[in-house]
């Protein structure tokens, strides 16, 4: 009985509709989000005592990171999910998320490149974190790539499904990279969520972002995910009362 | 056993021999992995020699000097427990500060001096406005050190 | 107006919001546009399956 929800959600038809239902509201919502963010990351929060107004650049970098990876640990749990259960749907949110991911690893490395060049002096250096960051964004194009080469989306599913759930070893690698080994980028600052190390008129902007970015990716991915319903269910008799 | 149930099993094992594929190779590259040495590590040779590497450390407080009408810079890398000197000629960068960390990429010369190609400034995980460094320094705070030090002329 | 002279970081400071302005826009757009266009297709393939064999409604592909 608890899992009726559950079982609903499985339901193309009605994933479809509460896809349409949640897309505008998580859209509205990241928006304002992200305008209150970047206003107070950029005119609120007081300069850093270290690197001056270039520190605003974490509101949009950390999120954008922290995002990267997010997004591939939630296509590894659901592709994973789609193998053991096969449930179609949960692949269907794998591949509908993929895209937004890789622009999120692509704006965290731009961010950060155009970051580290004046305060640490390069545009960007092969220590780890920054190495397995770029191996991320190789991975979402391994995964989009892959899909794109099969016409029939049950079989785009269970190979493109391999990278995610493989390539999902790299995430802690990445996170943790800055504690295993030396690097150039800087530990985590609020990895230890009772004590950050950043005063609290610098961080509420970045939690602000970090949630909007969130919202965001749910607005976008309620976009894509419809289309990999209709897609996959072009057949299906239920689909004209939809449309 | 239930095919949902075989699945499950067959895809854990195939992860973990993944995750332990992956650990076994990063343990093998563990001496690439790891980006620059200290001035311990390279004291006590455990650094390759005769080739170019990277020196990691925090500058040390009052150790920048100048030659005059030179372009070059010298100055201390220190860890906990030793030190190099450091000679460069070329533009640091803006974070380059005494008490802040830096990475210099060069070579280790006979004569114990480590020349430098390339200086990168290394920044920590702590963000705060002027007057918080301000007064943590007052109050002591290890933190708070390097807060007013900037780059000395 | 002092805000919007940031220290000698502005260029770069702005350089990153406007990429971030660029991934949002961006992707709004582009999930929005696929499907509508998705829709198109399977509408146009509502339509010609309806016209061809108007009894059935569920055929293979």
């Amino acid at each position: 009985m608890m899992w009726t929800w559950f079982h609903k959600l499985g339901s193309p038809p009605y994933a479809y509709r509460l896809a349409c239902l949640l897309q505008p509201w998580l859209f509205w919502l990241a928006t304002a989000l992200m305008a209150i963010g970047a206003y107070g990351g950029l005119f609120v929060a007081p300069t850093d005592y270290q690197m001056g107004d270039a520190f605003r650049i974490l509101y949009i970098h950390a999120p954008a990171a922290y995002m990267s990876m997010a997004i591939y640990v939630i296509m590894a749990i659901t592709s994973a999910i789609g193998m053991i259960w096969r449930i179609k749907l949960a692949f269907a949110i794998a591949a509908a998320s993929a895209p937004l991911g890789a622009w999120f690893t692509a704006l965290a490395l731009a961010s950060g490149a155009i970051w580290g060049q004046p305060m640490w002096g390069t545009w960007w250096v092969w220590d780890a974190r920054l190495t397995s960051e770029l191996i991320l964004l190789f991975l979402y194009f391994g995964y989009m790539g892959l899909r794109s080469a099969y016409d029939d989306p049950n079989q785009a599913d269970r190979a493109s499904g391999i990278i995610a759930i493989v390539g999902v070893v790299n995430v802690p690698i990445i996170k943790f990279s800055v504690d295993w080994w030396n690097t150039l980028h800087q530990p985590a600052t609020i990895s230890k969520l009772d004590n950050p190390s950043i005063t609290a008129d610098m961080l509420w902007p970045l939690l602000v972002m970090i949630v909007a970015f969130n919202l965001f990716y749910g607005a976008v991915l309620m976009n894509r995910f419809r289309c990999e319903i209709l897609n996959r269910e072009r057949n299906a008799r239920w689909l004209p009362e939809l449309l | 056993m239930t095919p949902r149930r075989q699945r499950m099993i067959g895809l854990s094992v195939a992860f973990a021999g993944v995750v332990l594929a992956a650990v076994v190779a990063v343990q093998a590259f563990q001496e690439n992995m790891r980006y620059f040495y200290s001035p311990t590590d390279i004291i006590s040779n455990a650094a390759p020699a005769g080739k170019i590497l990277r020196l990691g450390g925090l500058v040390e407080t009052g150790s920048v000097t100048r030659i005059p009408g030179e372009l070059e810079v010298r100055f201390m890398v220190v860890d906990t427990q030793n030190r190099i000197e450091v000679a460069y000629a070329g533009v640091l960068p803006d974070l380059f500060r005494e008490g802040q960390g830096v990475i210099a990429i060069g070579e280790l010369e006979a004569d114990g001096v480590f020349r430098a190609n390339e200086v990168l400034a290394k920044h920590d995980e702590n963000y705060m406005p002027p007057e918080v460094a301000e007064m943590l320094k007052e109050q002591g705070h290890p933190m708070g050190e390097s807060a007013t030090t900037s780059t000395p002329e | 107006m002092d805000f919007f002279v940031f220290d000698k970081y502005a260029m770069h400071v702005w350089a990153v919001y406007g990429l971030g302005l660029l991934l949002i826009v961006a992707n709004g757009w582009l999930s929005r546009q696929k499907l509508k266009k998705t829709k198109q297709r399977v509408m146009r393939r509502l339509a010609s399956r309806q016209t061809s064999q108007p009894s059935k409604g569920v055929t293979a592909e």
